[in-house]
């Protein structure tokens, strides 16, 4: 707040605004509105110029005014970047008015979205984001190790950052997030208080502690308690729960999404990924992360994470796997060409990393947010509807680069990913790399996500209904789709083809990584990346016998064994037909050793 | 001031855009924008306007020339732009057509595409001949007052 007591008495005026756009009539537009305002107003037409600008002055502005389309940087990238050096409130600018944009915007931690024409009275508010957030700011006593422990100033910006999204989510969410709110008792309002850095360390422990009292079961207080981390409080761990359950459906959902986007996109063939995740959510996160050399590693690999092993794997699909850690959306994890704007980027993946939570809360955001508007998302739709379904913004911006994947890359929250453990870093992202790269297909990675996510979120049950219909819609391809996921068995790992059954495998055997994990051999990144999450890999036929895989799932789903199980077998009986028997004793192979990599 | 014959036509000239929906709340905004210290302020945004936005017509006109094979995401960047810049003027007609081509773009019609952009080009310079006979006549008149809003 220190920057708003000096001007308090005369607050607004003399704010300090920076306004970036490239087109000059707007910018000059914006500037005379601005100034009508009394702010004090710098302009510029380079993204480029602007990040100087910032950088060389840092306390120099109170907010920042960017447009979305400039040509020399994307004004999301800006905005991250922003977000994460300076921690300044910016707000995003665009003709356009696609909902799905600004939901992007948003959760990409923008303050607000305004449409052109701006108007004037809508300029006459803004400085209240600036006072928000240097309230939000000030009200963070508690944890202030957070950042310590960080050691990086990338790291703790990169919590700054996180922080920013979780306030900004805070905000929004409270709204529309009730619905969520399972086991969380807390009020969202608890949230308000002193805000908690969620780093890296605390969102692992945190992870940790979920994963070991069962998502089902994590209440607040036990997770509090097991995570024995002084100064924090129950609501802090409830609000991050809602966030996390919320991030879990939302990925879930956004992995349906994908897929549907990339079930079009992709060659049916390739069975989609089947991210699921429901499983394991626990289990599966453990492994996550690190595996993959997705950006994730910066986390420290969580036990099980190793186990998914193959962390080239991801890299192998493109992910950048460290670039992206924590990278928010920026590149990497996505693989897609634009990993910026993607929303969903999520770093290493992998529920696990405590990062990847975080960021996934983060990129929860931006994919979380998705799921309003995507329909296909809504695991309540169609399932897997492998729509091509362009409905978030996420989707869209899925660079294609990843591979062919005419479709976007399915950002599939890295949870799916996580459960590989290496495979794709439990991002989407990775997923989407790995799929773009084979493309593959996700198509059933919409189910998986879904369930995953669901799964995570102590809706376990639901998820696995989801999946369960979901598997329907998946037909993938190849197969029915009606495919459950037979489970994840290694035998999906064997299969190359199908990231899925790795994925499926993950699933099941959270521990068994390496096998499926990430197959990275097929690019198929969603593979890799479903496997944790039972992902099932409508893919080829693979020759996943379903009882194996259903075994090994069911051990470990058992809580959401239900539907799942279904899934996973169907699932696996489409990939049986795919998978050549030989790679059906590869699997098995993997089976029992619990893991091969890939 | 006073109630000047050229003011009136100012005003009445000013009224009709507006009723031919050429013109939409923005322009007015615009007009709210000028003061003292820029009392030319709308014709000198204008005029940056029409400078501007014609290297971004020319470009969409050179990316059109390709016929057949079209690149829709180029043309919908650019369109992107354009239809911005106008919006900010508050051009509402070719604005208009701007999202009609920025539509036709996501579907890929490309015959689409081409014919809207010529409508856009016929609005986008009766537009600008308008304005200038406008900003000629408001000039004439002297300062103007803060814009009232067209009935």
């Amino acid at each position: 707040m220190a920057v708003i007591n000096e001007k308090d008495h005369h607050f607004p005026k003399g704010m300090r605004v920076l306004a970036v756009d490239d087109d000059r009539t707007c910018l000059m537009v914006l500037k005379t509105l601005l100034q009508k305002c009394h702010y004090q107003v710098t302009t510029t037409n380079s993204a480029i110029t602007a990040l100087k600008l910032l950088r060389e002055k840092k306390n120099k502005f109170d907010l920042v005014i960017s447009d979305v389309h400039m040509p020399d940087m994307d004004g999301f990238k800006l905005l991250e970047l922003v977000g994460l050096e300076m921690d300044l409130p910016v707000i995003m600018l665009s003709v356009d008015d696609d909902p799905r944009v600004m939901m992007k915007g948003i959760m990409h931690g923008a303050c607000f979205y305004l449409v052109k024409p701006v108007r004037i009275e809508e300029l006459k508010n803004i400085w209240q984001h600036v006072i928000r957030r240097n309230k939000h700011d000030s009200q963070e006593p508690e944890k202030p190790s957070n950042n310590h422990e960080n050691p990086d100033s990338d790291q703790s910006s990169k919590a700054n950052k996180k922080r920013k999204e979780q306030e900004e989510e805070e905000e929004e969410e409270e709204e529309e997030e009730d619905e969520n709110d399972h086991d969380n008792g807390d009020d969202p309002s608890a949230q308000k208080k002193p805000r908690v850095v969620w780093s890296v360390d605390l969102h692992r422990k945190f992870v940790t502690a979920v994963e070991q009292l069962g998502i089902d079961k994590a209440v607040p207080k036990k997770i509090l308690d097991l995570m024995n981390v002084e100064k924090l409080t129950r609501e802090n761990v409830a609000s991050h729960l809602q966030k996390y359950r919320i991030f879990l459906r939302r990925v879930n959902n956004m992995s349906n999404q994908q897929h549907s986007n990339i079930g079009s996109g992709f060659s049916s063939a390739d069975t989609s990924y089947l991210r699921m995740n429901p499983l394991s959510g626990i289990g599966q996160l453990q492994t996550l992360n690190n595996n993959s050399g997705y950006g994730l590693r910066s986390f420290s690999p969580s036990n099980m994470l190793n186990r998914f092993n193959t962390p080239s794997a991801l890299n192998a699909h493109g992910f950048n796997s460290n670039d992206s850690q924590f990278q928010f959306p920026s590149s990497g994890l996505l693989g897609r060409g634009r990993s910026n704007n993607n929303q969903i980027y999520l770093p290493g993946g992998g529920l696990n990393s405590v990062q990847n939570l975080s960021t996934i809360f983060d990129s929860k955001q931006s994919f979380c947010r998705q799921k309003p508007s995507s329909p296909i998302l809504g695991v309540s739709n169609n399932g897997l509807i492998l729509e091509q379904n362009h409905q978030g913004g996420i989707y869209d911006n899925i660079p294609n680069s990843v591979g062919s994947s005419s479709q976007e890359q399915i950002s599939f929250p890295s949870l799916l990913d996580h459960h590989h453990g290496n495979s794709c870093n439990n991002d989407i992202w990775s997923n989407e790399c790995n799929t773009l790269m084979n493309s593959s297909t996700f198509q059933g990675g919409n189910l998986s996500g879904a369930s995953s996510i669901t799964s995570l979120s102590s809706q376990s049950h639901d998820s696995f209904t989801d999946l369960n219909f979901q598997g329907v819609n998946f037909t993938n391809i190849n197969n029915s789709n009606n495919v459950q996921f037979q489970g994840w068995n290694s035998n999906n790992n064997n299969n190359n083809q199908n990231g899925n059954y790795h994925a499926l495998s993950g699933l099941i055997d959270p521990f068994s990584n390496s096998s499926f994990n990430r197959n990275l051999d097929f690019d198929f990144c969603d593979a890799s990346q479903m496997k944790h999450d039972g992902v099932i890999d409508l893919t080829e036929d693979s020759s996943l016998k379903p009882h194996q895989l259903y075994k090994t799932r069911n051990t470990h789903i058992s809580n959401n064994a239900g539907s799942l199980e279904d899934f996973v077998n169907e699932i696996m009986k489409q990939k049986q037909d795919k998978i050549k028997l030989p790679e059906g004793d590869f699997l098995c192979d993997n089976y029992s050793t619990g893991g091969t990599s890939m | 001031m006073e109630r000047s014959q050229p003011r009136r036509q100012v005003a009445a000239m000013k009224q009709s855009l507006f009723d031919q929906g050429l013109l939409d709340e923005q322009f007015i905004q615009l007009e709210e924008l000028s003061d003292d210290a820029n009392p030319n302020f709308v014709e000198e945004i204008v005029t940056l306007y029409y400078r501007d936005s014609s290297r971004l017509i020319s470009s969409i006109e050179q990316a059109l020339k390709e016929r057949h094979t079209l690149d829709f995401n180029k043309l919908d960047t650019l369109m992107h732009q354009f239809k911005g810049s106008s919006s900010s003027i508050g051009a509402k007609k070719v604005k208009a057509e701007c999202t009609l081509f920025r539509e036709y773009c996501r579907t890929g019609n490309a015959e689409g595409c081409m014919k809207t952009f010529q409508q856009l080009k016929k609005e986008y310079a009766s537009l600008r001949k308008k304005l200038e006979a406008y900003f000629q006549l408001a000039r004439q008149a002297g300062p103007m007052e803060t814009a009232c809003r067209p009935k």
